[in-house]
């Protein structure tokens, strides 16, 4: 019997042998990612940005930045995140969205403020959108949905205005895939109760953007990468009940207020623009 | 190796036929790990009543296959995550590919080795799966 467990161990260990005499020989230049994000994010961000610029005006509205910034400020408060690293454009769409680029630029559509109750429900999403600026998650969804050789295209000039559309259009239209969207909704949790922000008004706001039917059939969802808007609204509920925090309003000024601002920037923009 | 009694014509072929399942099961083994053993398996299920000697080598083909189906396995899951999940080509995963190539192309060999010499009457007993059969299967 000890023969044969000897027998067995000498199997095993041949095989994890070789697997790492194997492995010390360096077939890939490390992590292609990080390392094309730090020669390119930079390029890449300023590029989708500008394409992003074609769907609305960015609004100029000192005002209105000043308030958003000041959501984003709370938000990071109390985490490793300094909110100054992160460049926050707000760009007239109606559409309901809010999404990071590259190089940490986070576009936030006007719609998205018009359509949130309270500051607290930008404040779930800005904390969401900066877990993925953290967590590497944008260069990685572009890695691997858009490849590397077409982002060396762009970058280097050689892809047309249709590809880096394209581009933008895949940061903005879907979803990153289910443990990145987990882990971004961790982080907001988080960061929100840390900053003394209830994480229930994420779950609502992602409760509605679920009532919309913008999601997919229940029946699939099981079959997705992608989380469901109501599926991540009761993980955040759950979590929620785990942690203890204060309830702090996030600004002083009424809501309302701050949205009749998406409004107004149309006037100054145009005004810019004469 | 002698065995216990010299197998007939009709025993050698359908001990050899244990072995060539898990060979014949390869093409479509190699992206489902799991096919190889169920292939081997059925056959020593169809074969558990047959004689010592059909037995004997059905079990150790068997067995042979449970080891690479745990290393083929987990390159299977670390594959399906790179592609669907946040995971990626790194030195590690391709020398783990690389091991398990070796390992497979040494396991193919000594299958196909196996099922000639099993099938000309021969009596193969493998580096610890021989043992290990005999501990498992009595006459």
């Amino acid at each position: 019997m000890g023969k044969l467990v000897l027998q067995f161990a000498l199997i095993v260990g041949s095989f994890f042998g070789v697997w790492f005499l194997l492995s010390q020989i360096n077939y890939v230049d490390g992590d292609d990612v990080q390392q094309f994000a730090k020669a390119n994010e930079k390029r890449l961000g300023t590029l989708i940005l500008k394409a992003l610029r074609s769907t609305g005006k960015e609004t100029r509205s000192v005002e209105l930045k000043s308030f958003v910034d000041s959501i984003g400020f709370r938000v990071c408060e109390n985490t490793t995140t300094n909110f100054d690293s992160i460049k926050v454009h707000i760009i007239r769409n109606s559409e309901v969205n809010a999404f990071a680029l590259p190089d940490h630029h986070m576009v936030i559509y006007t719609g998205l403020i018009e359509d949130a109750t309270n500051a607290e429900e930008v404040a779930g999403v800005m904390a969401h959108e900066i877990a993925h600026m953290e967590k590497n998650h944008v260069m990685k969804k572009l890695v691997k949905e858009v490849g590397l050789s077409m982002l060396f295209a762009i970058v280097g000039g050689d892809a047309g205005g249709e590809i880096i559309k394209q581009t933008a259009h895949t940061l903005t239209s879907s979803a990153f895939d289910r443990t990145q969207e987990q882990e971004a909704d961790d982080f907001a949790v988080d960061a929100m109760s840390k900053a003394n922000i209830d994480p229930e008004n994420l779950a609502n706001f992602l409760f509605r953007l679920s009532q919309r039917g913008d999601d997919m059939p229940d029946e699939l969802v099981w079959l997705s990468t992608h989380p469901d808007s109501k599926e991540r609204a009761a993980e955040i509920l759950k979590k929620k009940k785990l942690l203890k925090f204060d309830t702090i309003p996030v600004l002083k000024t009424p809501w309302k207020n701050v949205q009749k601002l998406t409004g107004n920037s149309e006037e100054d923009d145009e005004s810019d623009d004469d | 190796m002698e065995f216990a009694y010299p197998p007939n014509d009709y025993e050698s072929e359908k001990a050899s036929n244990g072995y060539l399942m898990s060979v014949v099961a390869v093409m479509v083994g190699l992206p489902l790990p799991i096919i190889n053993l169920l292939a081997t398996g059925f056959f020593y299920l169809g074969n558990r009543n047959g004689s010592f000697f059909v037995r004997w080598h059905c079990i150790q083909a068997l067995l042979s296959q449970v080891l690479v189906v745990a290393f083929n396995s987990f390159g299977f899951y670390w594959t399906i995550s790179i592609i669907f999940r946040d995971k990626h080509v790194d030195n590690q995963y391709i020398a783990y590919i690389l091991t398990l190539v070796l390992f497979n192309l040494i396991e193919f060999i000594a299958t196909i080795a196996a099922a000639i010499q099993v099938r000309k009457g021969k009596h193969v007993q493998w580096f610890f799966f021989g043992p290990l059969t005999n501990l498992i299967c009595k006459p």
